[in-house]
């Protein structure tokens, strides 16, 4: 289709309410496509002036980013052992903590002002400190400590931005959910950031979905489907997971040699023109609206998911570089890779999940040496590949890479074998790329990592970085009859944008 | 082993009696009377232990030493305090719960914000009084849940029209999320019912009742009904996963997800051809009568896959349509078959007058309004 005959459509329906565009407008199954496709291009904006407009896919101000990838691990990695090393861990070991010089940390009002305990929660306070289960050391040119536990990303520290002043409120693994949605499971479902960021701008391929989910998600234990939702922005704005399943990608992703292409296509057609009936009967009805954008993507997925995933065009450097060479990182650096190709090819937002069984499988409540080993030599040359490919291919500069985890774990030991507990109170999280700064290190937690005490971010701080970097206000993406409250928004940690 | 061991055990020491029967009996005679009186008493004694080792063979041993703890034969009634307990008029919360379900699964929003949890980190319910009264009407209706589904789906609540109606409305700013239910929102189906309204519609399900569990692989083939197959956490039928069947570990709440996958099972699936194709034979030879023959057939596949009349523009897009795939058909040397997945179990019309009408079917199969609850 020529952008020729787009400016005559749209000239042509202009003046015509929205539901008469689509009824009358729209022909076959790529009118709806077109509509939108215009609305992103700055083309046609809804008609009239008095009804409250959705986003019309267009950045807020000029952004620094046009992608997220947003890797996330299931279980609570561990602060200590990943990005805030605490030698006085080690120092004070089997004593404490109140008989050691840092007690105040339980008279800290952080304690009982923000963490929210289940009546009966197993998961109180842990108060015999457990020493520091690996060595770290200053990496990179900004001499940022890391632990032993993650050789590749230790040369890749002078890309990241650490922020070791996160905290949360819930000390369960719906905290999952909490990280996407920004509230407690108390308090309900919530948009994910993968759902603000859809709602908020518009696709970069309309042959792919725009938010994609890699990996296996949360369970439904902790958050389920919530956690790549769009909740009251619709349907349509959801996460769309791509479970690949061995060599098809995509289920169902083709007939067979039963069905002509050209009647496939008139199929599709005719079902777009009669869901555009229907829909001039339920106007407003989001469900239908949903419907008849996934038939459009399903129709062009068919082709671009496959050529999507589809490795063999991948040299044998890059396969390296993702460890597809080796089993313990053949599952996450297929994923990490499938991201890059995804992102490159216009998605705009990439959550990929690791560690999915339970409530995740990063929950060392004990033996958190051989839990945390394994798991890190997992994914740390995944990701480090990923980080260094998309600097390679020049995509690193518009691609905000954002890596989290639920909560941190506890100073003190759980249990006889070694573990350490759910710890709210202060964790680590670190994003790259697309305008954020490399090499350094913010905020700070107390000396035994206990509670977050310097420049505090709640998990909503980055969900308002990400958006910010992609030039959107959430103020104004806010939806009439879903007032939002202050901490929703969050702030940009600005101290860390370039 | 252990009932083995035993029986050996039993087996070996009635050889040894005998052994010392015949010994006793073969044995020299002595002449004394003291001692002829000490072997009759031998004798005798043998005998017994002869005797009570061949009862003891003949009553085959069944006891075994328990592996773990054993728990009593009968009951210390407990269990049946607690059922009693459970389902007692002064425990108001196991109807409620009952109750909080069921309507989910019936209006597509909760009763009770957080279904899965009506204990101290739940939510209340948004109609406390209405939950109260049908949890009453479940108990007093002898817990009939057939009898609740019965109330629900007459109830004036459920019937209410699923469109915006007026745009000037109120309701609209007042209650978007609908909490008071000014509307009826629409509800997608859940995966099995999907799958089995496929097989229903086209009049091909296999109501069979129990059975041993069919494997999920078979769910393309089968027109069994859609609960009777495979489903754990590791093999569960993909077209059903697709449309967010109930998570084998836990199913308090269903997710009404939208997802391009769905999308392609009800258009590539052969289960969804080989039945559109199936069902648009019948009804084609069901209204090949004279004239009009087109007019009926379009009526009566909206008739048996939607439920409704089409309206006039849907008669004439479909009207259209079937001009349009015959046209194509006709000349299938100008077209590209698919490659790469199976073909489906039964082969579309050689005419392209019934292929285009099967073509119609399935893309009515794809309808919307299939899958969707007004």
């Amino acid at each position: 289709m020529t952008r020729a005959v787009k400016a005559d459509w749209a000239s042509g329906c202009r003046r015509i309410r929205r539901r008469m565009f689509l009824a009358d407008c729209g022909m076959g199954f790529t009118g709806l496509a077109l509509g939108a496709m215009l609305q992103r291009d700055g083309i046609a904006r809804s008609g009239s002036s008095t009804e409250w407009s959705p986003t019309d896919g267009q950045p807020h101000f000029a952004p620094r980013a046009k992608r997220v990838i947003w890797l996330f691990m299931q279980g609570g990695v561990s602060h200590l052992e990943s990005f805030d090393p605490k030698p006085e861990l080690s120092k004070y070991a089997g004593m404490q903590i109140n008989e050691t010089p840092h007690r105040d940390v339980l008279e800290s009002p952080h304690v009982e002002n923000f963490v929210s305990f289940f009546p009966e929660s197993p998961h109180q306070i842990k108060h015999q400190l457990y020493p520091m289960q690996v060595g770290h050391a200053k990496r990179g040119e900004a001499g940022v400590e890391v632990t032993d536990w993650w050789p590749h990303l230790s040369k890749c520290v002078d890309d990241l931005a650490i922020v070791r002043s996160m905290w949360t409120t819930d000390n369960d693994h719906a905290a999952q959910l909490q990280f996407h949605t920004g509230r407690h499971i108390n308090q309900g479902f919530f948009p994910t950031i993968g759902g603000w960021v859809h709602y908020g701008l518009g696709s970069l391929n309309d042959n792919l979905p725009s938010f994609v989910v890699l990996g296996e998600g949360t369970s439904s234990c902790c958050g389920g489907t919530g956690v790549y939702s769009a909740d009251y922005l619709g349907p349509e704005h959801s996460g769309i997971p791509l479970l690949a399943d061995g060599p098809n990608p995509l289920p169902f992703g083709q007939p067979g040699p039963d069905v002509y292409r050209e009647e496939q296509e008139n199929e599709f057609r005719l079902l777009q023109h009669l869901h555009q009936l229907a829909q001039v009967e339920y106007p407003e009805d989001r469900e239908l609206r949903a419907r008849i954008q996934s038939y459009e993507l399903a129709f062009r997925m068919q082709s671009s998911v496959p050529e999507a995933f589809e490795f063999a065009e991948e040299g044998e450097g890059t396969r390296k570089l993702y460890g597809l060479d080796q089993d313990h990182t053949r599952d996450f650096g297929e994923l990490c890779l499938r991201a890059r190709r995804l992102v490159e090819r216009g998605v705009r937002f990439v959550q990929v999940f690791h560690g999915a069984g339970g409530a995740g499988q990063w929950d060392a409540h004990s033996d958190l040496k051989k839990n945390h080993t394994k798991l890190c030599a997992q994914v740390d040359q995944p990701i480090a590949g990923l980080i260094k490919d998309l600097k390679q291919r020049g995509l690193l500069e518009d691609t905000v890479v954002v890596w989290g985890t639920e909560f941190g774990r506890s100073p003190g030991v759980e249990g006889e074998r070694g573990g350490r507990d759910h710890h709210p109170y202060a964790f680590s999280i670190w994003m790259a790329g697309g305008g954020i700064q490399g090499g350094i290190v913010h905020g700070a937690t107390d000396e035994l990592g206990f509670h977050a005490v310097e420049d505090r971010h709640y998990v909503t701080d980055i969900h308002a970085t990400v958006l910010h970097q992609l030039g959107l206000d959430p103020r104004r993406l806010q939806v009439p009859g879903h007032k939002r409250l202050e901490l929703d928004f969050g702030k940009p940690i600005q101290q860390i944008l370039a | 082993m252990e009932r083995r061991a035993s029986l050996l055990g039993a087996e070996s020491s009635l050889l040894r009696a005998r052994q010392k029967l015949t010994w006793a009996l073969e044995g020299p005679r002595p002449d004394e009377e003291k001692a002829k009186r000490r072997l009759g008493r031998k004798i005798a004694r043998v005998r017994k232990e002869v005797k009570a080792a061949e009862t003891s063979l003949g009553q085959a041993n069944e006891s075994y030493t328990p592996l773990g703890k054993l728990y009593p034969r009968t009951s210390s009634g407990r269990r049946l305090a607690l059922a009693r307990w459970i389902a007692s008029p002064e425990n108001p919360l196991t109807a409620r719960v009952a109750i909080a379900h069921m309507w989910s699964r019936h209006f597509g929003q909760d009763l009770i914000p957080t279904v899965t949890d009506l204990g101290l980190n739940g939510k209340p319910p948004t109609h406390p009084r209405l939950l109260d009264w049908l949890a009453v009407e479940l108990r007093e209706k002898n817990w009939s849940m057939k009898a609740i589904h019965g109330l629900m789906v007459t109830s004036n609540t459920y019937q209410m029209e699923s469109g915006l109606g007026d745009p000037e409305s109120s309701n609209r700013a007042k209650d978007p999320d609908n909490r008071h239910y000014w509307r009826r929102k629409p509800y997608r189906l859940e995966a099995e019912a999907i799958r089995d309204s496929l097989l229903q519609v086209a009049g091909q399900l296999d109501a069979t009742l129990g059975g041993p569990t069919i494997p999920a692989g078979k769910a393309q083939e089968s027109h069994r009904r859609s609960r009777y197959f495979q489903h754990t956490p590791h093999t569960q039928s993909t077209f059903l996963k697709l449309f967010a069947a109930a998570d084998p570990t836990q199913c308090y709440q269903r997710s009404q997800s939208i997802v391009p996958q769905q999308a392609l099972a009800l258009a590539n699936s052969e289960l969804s051809l080989t039945l559109a194709r199936l069902l648009g034979r019948d009804i084609s030879r069901e209204t090949a009568v004279e004239g009009q023959q087109e007019s009926r057939f379009i009526e009566q596949a909206f008739e048996r896959v939607l439920g409704r009349l089409p309206s006039e523009k849907e008669h004439q897009a479909s009207k259209e349509f079937l001009k349009k795939q015959g046209d194509l058909l006709r000349d299938p040397a100008a077209l590209t078959r698919f490659e790469g997945a199976e073909a489906a179990e039964v082969a579309p019309g050689d005419e392209p007058e019934l292929r285009a009408r099967e073509s119609l079917v399935h893309v009515l199969f794809n309808h919307n309004d299939l899958v969707t609850v007004r």
